[in-house]
């Protein structure tokens, strides 16, 4: 487990169908048992509500981030958090339903951490939420400092 | 031989006519003379061609003055020679002014033969001056109707002084305007549309340089009001150490830019409706596959988390939902796929569709091993396709083949056939066979003839099949009795043939 992991670990999801809600959250806690599911349904308090999290010193250690969603898209959620530099180096996971590759390419080009299209079935959907949560909360933590650097050096050279 | 001379002697006195007759035919042994001696003669006479008329001074019934009057007045070209009783040199010189040919004096008939052949002489030169003329007035006449016939504005502009020194009557049926010649340039340029007004003069003054003929296009308001597009042709002239002439055309292209116009518009439009079909393909199989996901999500979980309450009723249940939803979600993806046939096909190329066939086989691998199926092939040529979709049209081809195969091996041959125009290939097999009676039917979209328990499928394939060869301006069809296998032909153009 890496050093900065809150215990248990906090987990964003920005979704507005309360079907999926459910059962990502129920994926979730199978796959990190113990884990601290926060959900955001209307999309347009998602940034107002992570810098919430933010400020009271409870910021998640992953986000899982849906794309399409009414009022707010998940792209601007998604863009402004890796704008903000307070907040770009949360790990940000898109799960889509959507299969476009436009979707896909835009995704990667605001800097989501990753992008995977919601398999159909809840077996195949645990079994990539759990991957995805080992990989972000285990093996790929990047401490905040050096992502700060990281960034600001990348933004320097664009 | 000449044709005799014709002459017309006014006399009355008949021995007098004889002596000139006589004299006359000394020159002219066959000239035809005859005499007159009152108007209502003469003018009986000249309904007759004559080349000369010999005239006398003083006659009483008419003399050469009355009839050089006549003569005038009726427009004919005559030559006159008009010969005096005695020396009387202030009435010849009067008869001078008044047109004869010659005068002579009744004593020196003898030069009567030179003074005919002058006058003959002097009639013939003005006869060819008056040919000439009027073969240049012709001439004139036809490039003139030639120039100003044409459904285009000549002009002529002298760049010295910015003048236009012709601007043909076009201008008032085309344009309305009536421009005189001399017209400013820099008043015409008023009628051009305010953003051509640069670039027309600068096309211009690029006409005026050696060897720079313009041809450019722009706008004119006409007198109505009405935007006109033309375009101008235009070529400057040299002229020897002179300033260079600009001469051009204009022509009323207004039909020919709003077809151009309408065309971009369509094939705009067109782009933005196969983006918007694109868009459209995605979100509906999205928002259908949303519903689709919970239904199956929801089912799985239940299924686990309940399974030691459920019966075996609920077991069965819940299998015909999976399956439900299974196949939903292969029509769904099956719709997408047919939706990008056109979206996403690749520009045509040439294609190997050896190298087609090739990869069809590749990618139904486990098919044809499970079903040890035997696919032969002819020689099979480089097409114009797009080779992603060549193979998708083999492999499902194929892949129905060994589907639909009966009790013996499947055995599949894939040839080609060259015509003029196209190439026929075809896929034959010694499958189950088709009911001549479905032939087109089996390529509608979602089209089965046989149950899911027996063939699985959606019933996509030849739908892709048959739009992908349609897109590439081929056809499609089977040809097939039931239990007697199956041959798919399809064509490809040579030329290419594809639609967006």
């Amino acid at each position: 487990m890496n050093p900065g992991l809150a215990s248990p670990p906090r987990i964003l999801l920005i979704d507005d169908n309360a079907g999926d809600i459910r059962l990502i959250t129920e994926a979730v806690q199978v796959a990190v048992p113990g884990a601290e599911v926060r959900s955001i349904s209307d999309s347009t308090l998602a940034i107002s509500g992570l810098k919430a999290a933010l400020e009271a010193g409870e910021a998640p250690n992953l986000v899982l981030l849906d794309l399409r969603m009414p009022k707010k898209d998940g792209l601007e959620i998604l863009a402004a958090i890796k704008k903000n530099p307070k907040m770009r180096h949360l790990p940000v996971v898109i799960l889509t339903s959507s299969e476009a590759p436009s979707d896909v390419f835009r995704a990667y080009a605001l800097h989501a951490n990753s992008v995977v299209t919601k398999p159909l079935g809840f077996v195949q959907l645990r079994s990539a939420v759990k991957t995805l949560c080992e990989f972000w909360l285990g093996v790929a933590h990047l401490p905040e400092a050096a992502y700060a650097r990281h960034a600001a050096h990348q933004d320097l050279t664009h | 031989m000449d044709k005799p001379i014709r002459v017309l002697v006014l006399e009355d006195q008949i021995p007098d006519f004889k002596l000139t007759e006589q004299e006359l035919r000394r020159s002219w042994p066959n000239a035809v003379c005859r005499r007159v001696d009152c108007e209502a003669d003469f003018l009986d006479a000249l309904r007759e061609d004559y080349d000369v008329i010999l005239g006398g001074y003083a006659l009483p019934g008419l003399d050469a003055m009355r009839a050089l009057e006549l003569l005038r007045e009726k427009r004919f070209d005559v030559s006159c020679i008009v010969i005096f009783g005695a020396a009387a040199a202030a009435a010849a010189a009067q008869y001078v002014r008044r047109g004869v040919a010659d005068y002579l004096f009744k004593d020196g008939t003898g030069k009567l033969g030179s003074a005919i052949a002058g006058a003959v002489m002097e009639r013939m030169l003005r006869a060819q001056k008056e040919l000439a003329e009027a073969e240049l007035r012709r001439s004139m006449e036809y490039y003139r109707h030639l120039v100003e016939t044409v459904k285009a504005i000549p002009w002529e502009l002298d760049p010295a002084d910015w003048r236009f020194t012709y601007i043909g009557p076009q201008v008032t049926q085309l344009l309305g305007y009536t421009v005189l010649n001399g017209c400013d340039f820099g008043d015409w340029i008023e009628k051009i549309h305010p953003g051509d007004r640069t670039p027309v003069r600068q096309a211009l003054s690029d006409a005026l340089l050696p060897d720079r003929d313009g041809d450019f296009r722009h706008r004119i308001v006409a007198a109505d009001g009405r935007k006109v597009w033309m375009r101008t042709i235009v070529s400057s002239l040299e002229r020897d150490a002179q300033p260079r002439l600009l001469r051009g055309f204009t022509v009323d292209i207004t039909e020919a830019v709003q077809t151009e116009q309408a065309l971009a518009r369509r094939a705009a439009e067109l782009a933005r409706s196969n983006q918007d079909l694109e868009e459209f393909a995605y979100v509906a199989s999205h928002d259908l596959q949303e519903p689709l996901r919970m239904v199956s999500s929801y089912t799985e979980l239940l299924a686990e988390r309940y399974q030691a309450r459920l019966d075996a009723d609920a077991g069965e249940f819940i299998g015909f939902i999976t399956d439900g939803v299974t196949r939903m979600q292969a029509l769904i993806r099956d719709l997408l796929t047919y939706s990008r046939v056109t979206t996403q096909g690749h520009e045509v190329a040439d294609a190997d569709s050896e190298a087609a066939l090739a990869g069809s086989l590749t990618n139904l691998g486990a098919a044809v091993l499970e079903s040890a199926a035997v696919v032969s092939r002819d020689p099979l040529p480089v097409v114009k396709a797009d080779p992603g979709q060549l193979r998708q049209v083999f492999q499902n081809l194929i892949g129905n083949s060994i589907r639909f195969r009966g009790p013996a091996t499947p055995a599949i041959h894939v040839s080609a056939r060259e015509s003029d125009r196209e190439w026929l290939f075809s896929v034959a097999d010694n499958g189950i066979g088709i009911d001549p009676q479905y032939a087109d039917l089996i390529f509608g979209l979602f089209q089965r003839l046989h149950t899911r328990q027996e063939y699985d499928g959606t019933g996509i394939g030849l739908t892709l099949c048959k739009k992908i060869v349609e897109r590439h301006g081929g056809k499609i069809w089977v040809e097939s009795q039931l239990g007697q296998g199956a041959t798919f032909c399809f064509t490809i153009p040579k030329v290419n043939g594809v639609s967006a």
